[in-house]
C-alpha cells in the first residue's frame, strides 16, 4: 500500500479487493459517506475477505472507521474499538450497489453518531 | 390447621394472598399475581385467578386443592376506558408543500422559482427562474450535469427538488450552490409549472422564510386575506431544516377544526354544558361543580358524542348489561398535542394537532361477583366466599404496613382508576373511584410520542430511559454512564432506549431522550397528580385535603419509579405525609385488598372463638 498522508486518512476508508465488482461497490459505499457529507478514502488492496478489509480499514482511519468489500460481495463496517472478528454490521457475499451504499452511509452515521438505516 | 387465600380481581392484575391458620396463629406463607383474565366480574376471570393461585403455590408444598376457603371481594361496579380525539386537522388541497426532515438536503440558501421537469431543462429559453423535479430514474451525476449545463447556457436554476436521496451528491458537483430538498417520497404529486419556493437552512439551523407567514407573504405576493389562509402552512413547517412551498392557482390550505362538540354533565343537583375545546381544566371545573355525576353524555353527532357512545358500548359489551344502564360515573379529560399527518402532504409531513383525551368511568350493576364465586367453587372444588367491600378491604391490607394508624387515607393506582378510601378514628369508612390511571398515562405517552404500539408505550412508561452512545456504552436519564464489556446490538446504537432489566428496547422515534422523559412525566403528572388530588377532597372532611394526615399509595401504579414521588412531592404542599405501602412489611404497595380480605377473615372467626 502507498505512503498516505495525514490529510487522506482523516476520512472513512473503504479498503476494497483490487477486481472490478469489488471497486464498484466501493465506489456505491463512496456516494453513501459522501451523500453524509464525510470526507472518504478508497483503497484498493490485492487480496482478503471484508472482515479483514474493514479491520485495516478502520486501522489506516484516523476517524477509526472502516468498510472492508471483497469479490464475493460481501460488506463489513467496523470500528477500531470493535473486536477484530465482531464488526458493527455485516452484509453477507453478494451484496448489491445499493447494499453498498447503505453500508457507506452508516459508516459515516457510526462516526456522526445517529442511528443506522437497516433499509 | 386452615389454608385460607385472600383473592382480589383488580382492573388488570389477580392478586393472591394465602395463609395458614394454627391454633389461632395467623401466618402469610405466599403471594402470586397474574394478569386478569376478562373484564373484572366476570366468569372469564376463573382462568386469571387459577394462575395466580398457581402462582403463589409455586414455592409451597400446597396444591389448589389442599386450600381450604378462597375469599373474593365484593368488586367495585366501576369500570373505566379510555379515548382520544383529535379535534383539529390540518388539511392542503390545491397546493402543496414539502416539509420534512430528510437527514441530508443539499446545498443552502432560498431559491424561488417555476417548476419543471429535469427533462424540459434543457429545451427552456424563457427569463423566469426555475426550479426542477427530478424524479429517482435520474443518476445524481446526470442531473448535476444537467444543471451545470443550464447555469453555463445562462438560464437562472433557483434550487432542485429531487425524489432520491442524493442532495448532497449533487450540491457537491454544481458550480453554483442553490438549495436541494431531496428524500421527496411522492415527487409525482409535485405540481409543474407552477411558483415555488425552495429553503434550505445551513446545519443546526431550521428554515426562517416558509416558517413565518409573512415570509410566504413576501415570496408569493399575497395580500393580507391570503396571508391569513397560509398560517397553517408555517406552522407545519417550523423546525424543519428544509422546505418547499408551492402556489397552485386557488391554492387553498386550511387547518380544519373538526366540531369537537359538547360535553353534557348530568349531575345529582344540577347539568353542565361545555366546549370540548374549551380545554381539559375547563371541563374538570365542570365535572366537580356538578359533582356527585350521573351521567356524562357526548353531543350527538360530533366527535366527543362517538367517544362517549363508544365507551358506553365498549362497557356495555363486556359486561352483557343493556347500553342505556351504562352510566358514565367520572370523567377525566386532559389536552394533548399528537402529531398528525398533513393530509395532501408530498414527503410524509406531520403537524401537532390538538387532541382531548378522555377517561371515562361506567357504573354499571354490582358486578356479579357471587356468580364468579360459585363458577370458581364448580371449577376447583374449592369453597368460595365473599368476604367484603373492596375499598375496606384495602384499608385493612394497608394497616399491615408499619409506620400505620387509624385515621389514614389510601389511594388506590391501578390501572383503570384512581380510588380513594379512608377510614376515621372511629372506623368509618369513605369511599370513591375515579376514571383515568395507568392505562390512561399509557395512552398519553403513545399518542403524544406518535408510537407504533401500546407495548412500547407501556415500556416507556416503565422504565428509566438511556441513549446509546458507543457501541460499548449508554447514557442514561440522569446523566451516569454504564459501560459493557461486548459491543451492543447494532440496531440501539446512538438510539434513545427503554432500560428493562439487562435488554435494551429501542424507540424508533426522531425525539431526543430529554423530550421522551418530559412526556412521561407530564402524562404521570396530568392523571396522577391530579387524580389523587381529586380523590383526596372526595374522602376528606369536608372536602379539606389538609385535614388529613397520613396517606398510604397502594395498587400496581404505586410501584412506579417516579410516581409515589409525584404525589409525594405533591401532597407535602398540604402538610400530609404521604408513601408508598409496604403490605405486611413485604410486599409493597402490592396485594393490599388480597391480604385485608384474609386478615379481615381472621379479625372476624377468631373473635367468635375469644
Amino acid at each position: 500500500m502507498r505512503d498516505l498522508t495525514a490529510k487522506e486518512t482523516l476520512s472513512i476508508v473503504v479498503c476494497h479487493e483490487d477486481g472490478e465488482s469489488a471497486r464498484q461497490l466501493a465506489e456505491y459505499a463512496s456516494r453513501g459517506i459522501e451523500e453524509e457529507h464525510m470526507p472518504v478514502l478508497l483503497l484498493p488492496v490485492a487480496t482478503g475477505n471484508s472482515i479483514e478489509l474493514a479491520r485495516l480499514a478502520c486501522e489506516t482511519s484516523l476517524l477509526a472507521v472502516g468498510v472492508g468489500i471483497d469479490q464475493q460481495g460481501s460488506i463489513s463496517l467496523t470500528h477500531f474499538q470493535m473486536p477484530a472478528d465482531k464488526p458493527v454490521l455485516h452484509a453477507p457475499s453478494g451484496s448489491d450497489t445499493r447494499k453498498a451504499r447503505l453500508m457507506g452511509g452508516n459508516a459515516a452515521r457510526l462516526y456522526k453518531r445517529i442511528p443506522f438505516i437497516f433499509e | 390447621m386452615a389454608l385460607i387465600a385472600g383473592v382480589d380481581i383488580g382492573n388488570s392484575t389477580t392478586e393472591v394472598a394465602i395463609a395458614r391458620i394454627d391454633n389461632s396463629q395467623l401466618e402469610f406463607i405466599a403471594s402470586g399475581i397474574d394478569r386478569t383474565t376478562g373484564v373484572k366480574g366476570t366468569k372469564q376471570n376463573i382462568r386469571g385467578i387459577i394462575n395466580a393461585l398457581t402462582d403463589a403455590l409455586r414455592f409451597t408444598s400446597y396444591d389448589i386443592d389442599d386450600i381450604d376457603l378462597i375469599l373474593l371481594n365484593e368488586a367495585t361496579p366501576v369500570i373505566a376506558d379510555i379515548a382520544m380525539e383529535t379535534i383539529t386537522e390540518t388539511i392542503i388541497t390545491e397546493s402543496t408543500i414539502i416539509g420534512h426532515n430528510p437527514s441530508t438536503p443539499g446545498g443552502i440558501g432560498f431559491g424561488v422559482g417555476k417548476t419543471i421537469y429535469l427533462k424540459d431543462l434543457a429545451a427552456y429559453n424563457g427569463p423566469d427562474a426555475v426550479i426542477p423535479l427530478v424524479d429517482n430514474g435520474y443518476d445524481f451525476a446526470e442531473v448535476a450535469a444537467a444543471i451545470n449545463q443550464a447555469i453555463d447556457q445562462g438560464k437562472p436554476v433557483a434550487g432542485a427538488i429531487i425524489q432520491n436521496d442524493d442532495g448532497v451528491l449533487i450540491s457537491n458537483r454544481l458550480k453554483y450552490i442553490i438549495p436541494i430538498v431531496d428524500e421527496v417520497r411522492f415527487i409525482e404529486k409535485v405540481p409543474v409549472n407552477m411558483q415555488a419556493a425552495v429553503e434550505v437552512a445551513e446545519s443546526g439551523k431550521t428554515v426562517e422564510t416558509l416558517s413565518n407567514p409573512f415570509g410566504i407573504a413576501t415570496v408569493f405576493n399575497l395580500d393580507s386575506e391570503e396571508t391569513k389562509m397560509v398560517v397553517p402552512i408555517a406552522r407545519a413547517l417550523i423546525g424543519n431544516r428544509s422546505a418547499v412551498v408551492i402556489k397552485t392557482p386557488a391554492g387553498d390550505v386550511r387547518a380544519r377544526r373538526i366540531p369537537a362538540g359538547k360535553l353534557q354533565i348530568f349531575g345529582q343537583r344540577h347539568n353542565a354544558s361545555i366546549d370540548i375545546e374549551a380545554g381539559s381544566d375547563e371541563i374538570m371545573t365542570s365535572v366537580e361543580k356538578v359533582r356527585p355525576i350521573l351521567d356524562v353524555r357526548g353531543e350527538a353527532g360530533t366527535n366527543v358524542g362517538g367517544m362517549t357512545e363508544r365507551v358506553r358500548a365498549v362497557m356495555s359489551k363486556l359486561t352483557g348489561q343493556p347500553l342505556e344502564e351504562m352510566t358514565i360515573q367520572d370523567i377525566l379529560a386532559v389536552d394533548m398535542f399528537v402529531p398528525r399527518e398533513v393530509q395532501g402532504g408530498v414527503a410524509g409531513e406531520t403537524a401537532l394537532e390538538n387532541a382531548v383525551g378522555l377517561a371515562a368511568m361506567v357504573k354499571t350493576n354490582r358486578l356479579p361477583m357471587q356468580q364468579v364465586a360459585e363458577e370458581l367453587q364448580k371449577e376447583i372444588g374449592v369453597r368460595v366466599e365473599i368476604e367484603g367491600v373492596e375499598a375496606n378491604m384495602a384499608i385493612i391490607g394497608a394497616l399491615s404496613t408499619p409506620g400505620t394508624a387509624i385515621p389514614l387515607a389510601i389511594v388506590d393506582m391501578g390501572g383503570g382508576s384512581t380510588d380513594a378510601a379512608i377510614i376515621s378514628v372511629s372506623g368509618e369508612t369513605y369511599s370513591t373511584h375515579l376514571a383515568g390511571a395507568g392505562d390512561m398515562t399509557t395512552m398519553l405517552i403513545k399518542s403524544e410520542l406518535d408510537l407504533d404500539n401500546m407495548d412500547i408505550a407501556e415500556d416507556v412508561k416503565r422504565h428509566p430511559l438511556a441513549r446509546v452512545e458507543s457501541m460499548f456504552h449508554i447514557r442514561m436519564e440522569d446523566g451516569s454512564v454504564r459501560f459493557y464489556n461486548d459491543p451492543l446490538p447494532a440496531h440501539v446504537y446512538s438510539r434513545v432506549v427503554v432500560l428493562k432489566g439487562e435488554t435494551l428496547e429501542p424507540i424508533i422515534s426522531h425525539h431526543s431522550m430529554e423530550r421522551i422523559r418530559t412526556v412521561r412525566r407530564e402524562a404521570k403528572r396530568r392523571v396522577f397528580v391530579r387524580n389523587v388530588l381529586r380523590a383526596l377532597r372526595q374522602v376528606a372532611p369536608d372536602g379539606n385535603i389538609r385535614l388529613l394526615d397520613f396517606v398510604v399509595m397502594v395498587g400496581g401504579s404505586a410501584l412506579d419509579f417516579e410516581i409515589p414521588e409525584m404525589v409525594t412531592e405533591a401532597l407535602a404542599e398540604y402538610k400530609i405525609v404521604a408513601g408508598r405501602a409496604n403490605i405486611r412489611g413485604s410486599m409493597g404497595p402490592r396485594n393490599a385488598v388480597a391480604t385485608g380480605l384474609v386478615l379481615s377473615y381472621f379479625g372476624h372467626n377468631n373473635r367468635g372463638k375469644a
